[in-house]
């Protein structure tokens, strides 16, 4: 029952005289000079849209003992999920590791729920987690708790697998928002990892390397300005790209200058943003592939050197910040 | 006779909520700044040590907006590297159409969070890219130290309001504490100086009608939510000390109780709760507990 039947229900049980005047006035009125409370609206939705709320742990397998340190304990999640034909597509983000954003697919069961399931890639940074696999994400709507089901997921550590079950305890939904007309403007947050590096690269820019990569755009029509984060690593400002948008494709290129270390001279001072190709899509995440280049001086057997790299890199899991 | 005194006291109802000669206005057309926004700014000149104007010049924020009269009534967080500014606005309507936004001189506590003062604020909605504006913000430090930024509002875009939600209390929070009182052994526990008189608080909410469960500061809360009020509170500490080693000195342990807290207009958690801790300094052991005010907490997710 929501407050507004409660109220009616109070009021008609409510008989006779001054109090019933009173009373009535004031279910009728309200109180103006208090700001009602934000509302809650249970009600089953469908599925589609961006849903936040929480997971329960129930059990950990492995062989470090993980039920102590996790089972019982709540951990936030965001399923983003989407139409797709006959089924969903959609993408999976929690903080029990801080690299967890995995694409999923699948379709609803005969019994409501939708059933998801799909991995995440390794990266080379992390060299014992090779990825994790979401085997299980069963959800339906709820008129009270908005989203329940369950979930299992395994993170591939390499020597030793870590495999969970959860209950999804609850979630609100919003609609995933994206303006037609600037579908590429806010903040994009994720990873892309290393294809290719040529040049003076260092021995620990593997393929498969992890690259940390920030986008803040604004879009006016199909010109895109803003600035890209992370590239390189060491640098910690940003560059100034520009571009231009086409539906739903990206182009951005851009260059940066910076002054080395002041301490030892040491440093990235350009970064050239050479090409960016990118497509957005209605889940709100960015795919591509972009291409670096940077030079600078670099500390090899304690002398100053020069040094010159392309690095070639694809979008991972660039998501548009909500 | 009871269908007549119900026909009186519908007219006397009716009559009480309004006046039936007029006729009743038109619903306002609602305010566009009004809502919740996300968005870009950029830093376009500072002034201050080099340090602290090294920061990229691009940034996130966000806005909630509200009307009140004829003007609105804002609440801002700007989230640059390692800082996160929370900004009360008061807006008031000028002639191109725009809002100038004041804010309150601050007014010491005696917390540890940063002064702010806000300066220049012109605020307006655009079609293109949905906000548009500027203002000049000076943070001072606790140490003093005074850092004057002129910002440049680039984009925005609305956050659309939850569909479904378990409650209205439900999600995580995150903001600033700043402590009120604190009774125990505040300064042995702060090397000697005081207790920490701020920080960063970070609260998970998960609501299932009145019921409501979560986490506070990472320690597990339970309690009872209402209409407009959450109440949630957790174990005590433990009189057990904190083990004593060559790098384990610090907290060992902390507690949250007593949490009281509403959701104001603009969409903030604010409130009260107790936050005990204990540890060791390496010579000596301490446990106290704060008093503790919410400050500008707002909902991450």
């Amino acid at each position: 029952m929501n407050e507004s039947e409660m109220s009616l229900r109070v009021c008609s049980a409510i008989r006779g005289g001054a109090a019933l005047l009173v009373f009535a006035i004031s279910c009728a009125c309200g109180s103006p000079t208090e700001p009602s409370p934000p509302v809650s609206a249970p009600a089953v939705s469908s599925l589609p849209g961006r849903w936040s709320g929480f997971f329960r742990i129930d059990s950990c397998a492995d062989r470090s003992g993980c039920t102590n340190s996790l089972v019982g304990r709540l951990f936030a999640f965001e399923l983003r999920v989407v139409p797709d034909a006959s089924s969903f597509v959609a993408t999976f983000d929690t903080d029990v590791v801080d690299f967890s954003l995995v694409d999923l697919s699948g379709v609803t069961q005969a019994d409501g729920f939708t059933l998801l399931s799909g991995s995440a890639p390794p990266t080379s940074d992390r060299p014992r987690l090779q990825g994790i696999d979401v085997s299980q994400l069963r959800v339906r709507p709820d008129a009270q708790l908005g989203l329940v089901g369950s979930l299992s997921y395994t993170l591939r550590y390499r020597d030793d697998p870590q495999s969970v079950t959860g209950t999804i305890v609850s979630a609100s939904l919003q609609p995933i928002s994206i303006a037609a007309a600037t579908p590429f403007q806010g903040t994009w947050e994720g990873d892309a990892l290393q294809l290719a590096c040529t040049g003076d690269c260092p021995s620990y820019y593997y393929a498969g390397r992890r690259i940390g990569v920030t986008l803040r755009l604004t879009q006016i029509g199909t010109s895109v300005v803003g600035e890209m984060g992370g590239l390189p690593k060491a640098v910690s400002g940003t560059t100034p790209v520009s571009g231009t948008a086409s539906g739903s494709s990206l182009s951005l290129t851009g260059e940066s200058t910076h002054p080395p270390n002041q301490w030892d001279g040491t440093g990235t001072t350009l970064i050239r943003l050479m090409s960016f190709t990118a497509h957005a899509d209605s889940l709100g995440r960015l795919t591509g592939t972009f291409r670096y280049h940077a030079e600078g001086i670099r500390s090899v057997n304690f002398k100053n050197v020069p040094f010159t790299e392309t690095v070639d890199a694809e979008l991972s899991t660039v998501v548009r910040r909500f | 006779m009871r269908g007549s005194r119900l026909g009186i006291l519908a007219i006397l109802v009716a009559a009480a909520c309004s006046s039936p000669a007029q006729p009743s206005p038109a619903a306002p057309s609602p305010n566009p700044l009004a809502g919740q926004w996300l968005g870009i700014f950029e830093i376009a000149s500072c002034v201050g040590p080099s340090f602290d104007c090294s920061a990229r010049a691009l940034n996130d924020f966000t806005l909630a907006v509200v009307p009140i009269g004829a003007g609105l009534q804002g609440f801002m967080v700007l989230e640059t590297p390692g800082q996160r500014i929370a900004i009360d606005l008061v807006g008031t309507p000028d002639q191109a159409g725009s809002y100038a936004f004041t804010t309150a001189p601050f007014q010491s506590s005696g917390a540890s969070l940063p002064q702010v003062d806000v300066r220049d604020f012109a605020l307006r909605d655009d079609p293109v890219t949905g906000l548009a504006g500027s203002f000049t913000y000076a943070v001072t430090s606790t140490w003093l130290v005074t850092v004057t930024r002129t910002a440049i509002i680039r984009s925005a875009s609305r956050r659309p309001p939850a569909v479904v939600s378990p409650g209205h209390f439900q999600g995580t929070w995150v903001g600033d504490f700043v402590t009120r009182t604190c009774t125990g052994g505040c300064r042995v526990g702060a090397g000697g100086y005081f207790n920490p008189t701020s920080g960063r608080v970070t609260l998970q909410v998960v609501q299932e009608g009145a019921a409501v469960v979560g986490s506070v500061q990472g320690s597990p809360v339970s309690g009872t939510a209402t209409a407009s009020t959450l109440s949630m509170t957790g174990p005590p500490l433990t009189p057990d000390l904190c083990p004593v080693c060559w790098d384990c000195s610090g907290w060992c342990a902390t507690a949250v109780q007593n949490l009281t807290a509403n959701i104001d207009k603009l969409g903030r958690l604010t409130g009260r709760f107790e936050y005990s801790v204990k540890g060791n300094t390496g010579s000596q052991h301490f446990m106290y507990t704060m008093e503790v005010e919410l400050s500008g907490v707002t909902r991450q997710r």
